[in-house]
């Protein structure tokens, strides 16, 4: 009797933990990081009587929670890479749009400004010819300054998230030691302290989608959290504490430094965790971002720079004056670039040479261009060239002479039909260096000359007024390999197009890697998430068993009764 | 295989989510025309398309210099038919004069023609231009480029001609005033002034009591002369006209070259309209499916079908 008694007993207490644990399961659907459990039974074993083996009921020998190590590390390994791919390209993105495409890009404004140059030449005096160039080197220095500041905020802003989340991943670092200590602390009793495990793992998900880590169990249920490398972040109860660093090997970017041991961990040593896209970001694709950049805005300003000190301009007062230079960003970087020369005026669209033909010459020879190859402000010589040959025929050589002096002979004529001054000399550093592009066909006597304007300094400044030789070499800039041997339109599309490259690689392993943590994700929910279904199925199981077992008590007193009305 | 129902939520939850930034991202590039709205889109087409914008605009520029250079020559070429017709009328009160039977009045008459010719020419040479600026003198000059001195007319502006910058070559945008009027080649590897000539026959024509030998030999050279003028003038006549055939050959390569970049452009990132719009409808379909599923699904549990 009171082995009946024992046995319901038993039953109930057992159904009632089954309920306890199901409504857990029930309680715990949404937490993140919970592992289902369940209550294992096991048969008590029986006594032994003349006719056998009489049970004596149920035990609960545990509470398991439904757990797979493998899974789980396997769950954490893809999420720290899908936030890693993740980061990066939310960083791309950013990089992306601070590189405007078409009308409003930079490679634009570098053609609107060559442009504004055609209708200079046309019109060399025209006041709002020269007020449109510079106009348009102010907006191309506004958009430098723009895409400048943009670039800055990002790498700021990168900055300030890498401590962010380093302080972040010690506050979790802590945590786990604490947890760990927990653990140690509640497994004497033999069992595992389910949800706390829960809570660690949980706590590591969250850590490794900061930083790559890995993990190393130890007897007793500790576990030890380990960097990239091997080195401990975590040993059973203690921690270890992150520092972000600028790194020693270069300022500009950072690296995760173990405070106490001194390890430094780079973008390269990181392969995952946001900690680990941000730095990739830092240290790959901004930097090759801001060089392209500023390779492309320095040949653009130094170009035209330069251009400016190879022409000349008359100023409001009649002088005639050598160009200055057009942008400047002070020694501050590309953030500070400014138009310091915003007179019209100054704009040096007149050559400090001009070239005019002989009124006698009878051959075909026609002027190309005369290109200024280098000037140092001096007065530069007036040049005569005069083709040589027999009388009357095709010109087989010529003769130049310099301010009018003695002819000095030429023997022959170079293929392409290109003068060069100083003769035999290297134009791109005399004081005065030039060469003339003719076309057609020269005759004996012909002639040309390449010389300064002539007559009474203001005779000279109404000259140069309408002269437009140097506008025109602006113009041939737009057309010239400034950017490693790419026109500046050219280098800006390959600009873009690489950071879009970039952006498009990052989406495409951001979409891998997320599909892949969505699988893992998938694959431990699996073996450890709560169906609410199931658990109602249970929960009307455990209900009926509980109903049961109150039955056995029920029936084990009416059976006492019955015993006690025998004396009646 | 267990489902959790958190996860199934969940999971549920961000493919809504999916379905609702694709059929935003469709609506974006439907309402912008545009394929390609940023680099990362599709980069080989962003910077094929940037190319071409670069290679539009600096048609448009350069299609603007043509319009100077012709309007430019357009007038050089008129002006000087003018100034031909003019030398011609020199040229009969040339011959004109050479008539022995006139007397010292009637070619001092024919000197005043002359000396009105020679004015009307010096009027032609300073024509000015649609810029305000002067024809045989660059542009946009201050002052009129020949100027009447003590010393006769003298040419006050810059040597050679203007070049301007059309695609990659360079096309005249003026003539070289000094080699049409004061610089005139004599085709013996000298030059003359037209005017200072005309000038001198003029007072030579007006000068009373000359000897009929003398009077007819300052005219075989003055008709030299003129036909010397006339041979400039008519062949930088027919190099403007030749500029001007050019400039249209050149426009017409300006403008193919511009509507292939903006073909380029256009294949490059513009949207195909009937493709965009299927696009747009079937993802709006399958968000809409994906609402029902979602809301008919989320809607079952065994709790509903336990009573008490």
């Amino acid at each position: 009797m009171s082995n009946l008694f024992n046995i319901g007993t038993r039953a109930l207490v057992a159904s009632q933990s089954a309920i306890n644990v199901t409504g857990h399961n029930i309680a715990n659907a949404a937490t993140p990081g919970y592992s289902r459990q369940e209550v294992q039974l096991s048969a008590t074993p029986g006594q032994f009587s003349g006719a056998g083996f009489v049970g004596k009921g149920v035990a609960v020998s545990g509470i398991d929670r439904a757990f797979d190590n493998f899974v789980l590390r396997e769950q954490q390994r893809s999420a720290s890479q899908s936030a890693m791919d993740e980061a990066r390209l939310a960083q791309l993105q950013k990089l992306n749009d601070s590189f405007e495409l078409g009308e409003t890009g930079l490679g634009q404004a570098t053609t609107a400004f060559f442009n504004a140059f055609v209708d200079v030449a046309a019109n060399p005096a025209d006041p709002a010819a020269r007020q449109v160039v510079v106009s348009r080197a102010e907006e191309f220095a506004g958009r430098v300054r723009a895409t400048q500041d943009e670039l800055d905020t990002t790498r700021q802003g990168v900055a300030s998230d890498l401590g962010l989340m380093t302080t972040q991943a010690n506050q979790l670092i802590e945590q786990i030691a604490r947890v760990n200590s927990l653990i140690r602390g509640a497994q004497g009793a033999g069992q595992a302290p389910n949800d706390l495990m829960d809570q660690r793992d949980q706590l590591i998900t969250e850590l490794s989608a900061l930083v790559p880590v890995s993990t190393v169990q130890t007897d007793q249920g500790g576990l030890n959290v380990m960097l990239p490398g091997g080195q401990a972040l975590v040993l059973d109860g203690s921690a270890r504490r992150l520092e972000l660093r600028s790194d020693p090997d270069n300022a500009a970017l950072h690296a995760l430094t173990l405070a106490d041991t001194g390890l430094i961990l780079r973008s390269g040593e990181l392969n995952g965790g946001q900690v680990g896209g941000l730095l990739r970001f830092e240290a790959e694709d901004l930097p090759a971002a801001q060089a392209q950049f500023e390779s492309l805005v320095n040949a653009f300003t130094a170009a035209v720079n330069r251009q400016q000190q190879l022409g000349q301009f008359v100023a409001a007062d009649g002088s005639v004056q050598r160009g200055a230079a057009l942008f400047d960003d002070g020694g501050l970087g590309l953030g500070r670039l400014q138009v310091v020369m915003r007179d019209p005026l100054g704009v040096a669209a007149a050559a400090p040479v001009a070239v005019a033909a002989a009124a006698t010459n009878t051959g075909t020879a026609v002027v190309q261009g005369l290109s200024v190859e280098n000037w140092d402000g001096s007065t530069p010589p007036a040049v005569d060239l005069e083709f040589t040959g027999p009388a009357g025929g095709v010109a087989t050589g010529y003769r130049w002479r310099v301010d009018g002096g003695a002819w000095t002979s030429e023997p022959s004529l170079p293929t392409p039909l290109t003068l060069s001054f100083p003769v035999g000399g290297d134009p791109s550093t005399a004081p005065t260096g030039w060469s003339l592009q003719l076309g057609g066909q020269p005759r004996s006597g012909d002639g040309f000359s390449v010389a300064p304007p002539a007559g009474t300094p203001t005779q000279q400044a109404e000259l140069l007024r309408r002269q437009n030789g140097n506008a025109l070499a602006f113009v041939g800039l737009r057309d010239q390999g400034l950017v490693g041997g790419q026109t500046l339109h050219d280098a800006y599309a390959s600009l873009v197009a690489d950071v879009g490259m970039r952006t498009q690689g990052a989406e495409t392993s951001a979409s891998l890697s997320a599909a892949a943590a969505e699988r893992a994700d998938k694959a431990r929910e699996a073996v450890s998430g709560v169906n609410l279904d199931e658990e109602a199925a249970r929960l009307i199981q455990q209900q009926q068993a509980y109903q049961a077992a109150a039955k056995i008590l029920q029936v084990a007193q009416s059976l006492f009764d019955t015993v006690l009305g025998l004396g009646r | 295989m267990r489902l959790s129902t958190a996860y199934r939520q969940d999971a549920g939850l961000a493919e809504l989510q999916r379905r609702q930034v694709a059929l935003s991202d469709a609506q974006e590039r439907l309402v912008s025309g545009k394929r390609v709205a940023k680099a990362a889109d599709d980069p080989v087409a962003a910077a094929r398309a940037e190319r071409a914008l670069a290679r539009i605009s600096i048609s448009e520029a350069s299609q603007r210099a043509l319009e100077a250079s012709r309007t430019s020559m357009r007038l050089t070429e008129s002006t000087l038919g003018s100034s031909v017709e003019l030398l011609q009328e020199a040229r009969e009160t040339l011959v004109a004069a050479g008539n022995g039977a006139y007397s010292d009045t009637e070619r001092a008459n024919l000197a005043a023609k002359l000396t009105q010719v020679r004015e009307q020419l010096l009027v032609l040479a300073n024509r000015s231009d649609a810029d305000g600026g002067f024809l045989f003198d660059g542009q946009g000059s201050q002052q009129a480029p020949f100027l009447e001195g003590a010393g006769g007319v003298q040419y006050q502006g810059g040597p050679g001609q203007v070049l301007l910058p059309v695609g990659e070559s360079m096309l005249p945008g003026s003539v070289d005033g000094a080699a049409g009027w004061t610089a005139v080649a004599d085709g013996a590897g000298g030059s003359f002034n037209l005017f200072d000539q005309l000038a001198t026959l003029a007072s030579d024509l007006a000068t009373p009591g000359r000897s009929s030998a003398t009077i007819q030999a300052a005219n075989t050279a003055g008709l030299a002369m003129l036909d010397r003028a006339l041979e400039v003038q008519g062949g930088l006549r027919a190099q403007a006209g030749e500029t001007l055939a050019r400039l249209d050959g050149v426009e017409t390569r300006l403008g193919q070259a511009k509507l292939d970049a903006e073909t380029v452009r256009s294949e490059a990132e513009d949207l195909d309209m009937v493709q965009a719009i299927s696009d747009f409808q079937a993802r709006q379909n399958g968000y809409n499916t994906a609402l029902q599923a979602y809301a008919q699904v989320q809607r079952l549990s065994l709790f509903d079908y336990l009573k008490g």
